[in-house]
């Protein structure tokens, strides 16, 4: 014990000192090469997004945001067919303006085509929409919602600019008001086709009451899937909306009655929403 | 000369735009009557041929149509053009959710169905 102790605290040291391990031979001459392994990505993917080549308006201007902006997923239903395309939804949101200003692209951060309950038809896939550091535009340009401290720090440092492509990036004031943000800056908007709504004056393709339109379970699975794929990867987000939360409209229709399943069927996939 | 040419075409883009102005309007007030008064035989003036094969047919439409109970009420409808295609999109005053897409079929502006108005 004692010469252990004897070679720890004087021998050693000096050994040390006089044969540093770098000149010391070791047994094999480099680190091996070992094969690369691909190791999947954390979180593993819990819906395939398809990725589209978009058109857009070089012309129209638009806001980017931080991700850590994000807290909540907006439902939207199109109002259209569900066979309706991200491309078809892109094409109408590329005619549109609002006060004479043209639409960059699509407004939603994310499509899916999905059946109504007993189709078969459109088969169902989730698609990329606008890019989702590009604040979308579906919840309402009249919509505000309160920040959070870290919503509002990120504002405080101008870290939402707006601007138009190949030109300077600036602040844009109107995006705040009476300590308020834009909701569309705090939301990214989930689209899906079809139009889920009864039939009124200002929605004629929509269900006679006495047949109406529902999603499929499969339907609800992949919003659950998309929305805990994102909260996985954005962990701010914490809560799924539906759009006639933000503005007067019949929006999404039936599928608001499946919020709450949705949110529960999220746990399935470890995920937690309010 | 060219200012003569470029006068005159100004005044027949006036033309064109004043004509589908006049042409969406009287759509509109079609459209109301279908759905306020049920005047179904309007029903293929006013909808494209896309729109009825979608919603199940004219005689499926009618049916929607007649499951609302009949009203007085005058609408009032705002329109705008596309920004890139030759479509207008109207929208029921003073601010309702639906935009509806109004498009060329055979010459004649048509209803073919409404998106929900992002914004």
């Amino acid at each position: 014990m004692l010469k252990k102790m004897l070679f720890f605290t004087l021998i050693y040291p000096v050994l040390s000192f006089a044969f540093p391990m770098d000149e010391c031979e070791l047994p094999w001459k480099a680190w091996p090469d070992f094969p690369a392994i691909e190791i999947p990505e954390w979180p593993l993917e819990l819906v395939k997004v398809e990725k589209v080549d978009y058109e857009k308006n070089k012309e129209a201007s638009f806001c980017t945001r931080p991700t850590d902006m994000l807290d909540t997923i907006v439902l939207h239903h199109s109002e259209t067919p569900p066979t309706w395309t991200p491309q078809d939804i892109n094409q109408m949101h590329l005619n549109r303006s609002t006060n004479n200003e043209p639409w960059y692209m699509i407004a939603y951060s994310y499509v899916i085509n999905s059946p109504y309950a007993g189709q078969n038809l459109p088969i169902p896939v989730v698609s990329e929409g606008r890019p989702i550091n590009i604040v979308g535009a579906h919840a309402g340009g009249e919509a505000f919602v309160k920040p959070d401290d870290l919503q509002k720090k990120l504002w405080d440092e101008g870290q939402i600019i707006c601007g138009k492509e190949g030109e300077e990036f600036k602040l844009d004031p109107l995006m705040m008001r009476d300590g308020k943000i834009k909701a569309n800056i705090t939301t990214l908007g989930l689209l899906i086709t079809g139009n889920y709504a009864p039939y009124s004056i200002v929605n004629p393709g929509g269900f006679n009451p006495k047949k109406p339109r529902y999603p499929t379970i499969a339907t609800l699975e992949l919003v659950a899937k998309m929305s805990c794929q994102l909260q996985k990867k954005y962990p701010r987000i914490k809560k799924i909306g539906w759009h006639s939360q933000y503005k007067a409209t019949v929006c999404p229709g039936t599928i608001k009655n499946y919020v709450s399943q949705i949110k529960q069927l999220t746990k399935r996939y470890g995920c937690d929403f309010k | 000369m060219r200012f003569q040419m470029i006068l005159l075409f100004f005044f027949i883009s006036l033309n064109t735009f004043a004509s589908d102005d006049q042409e969406i309007k009287l759509l509109l007030s079609h459209y109301s009557e279908i759905t306020r008064q049920h005047k179904v035989t309007l029903i293929e003036n006013v909808f494209t041929q896309k729109f009825l094969h979608e919603n199940g047919g004219k005689n499926e439409f009618e049916k929607k149509v007649k499951s609302q109970p009949l009203s007085k009420i005058k609408d009032s409808f705002t329109w705008k053009k596309g920004v890139k295609e030759n479509l207008y999109f109207a929208q029921l005053k003073p601010n309702a959710d639906s935009q509806f897409i109004i498009v060329k079929e055979n010459g004649k502006w048509k209803i073919n169905g409404t998106i929900n108005d992002a914004n």
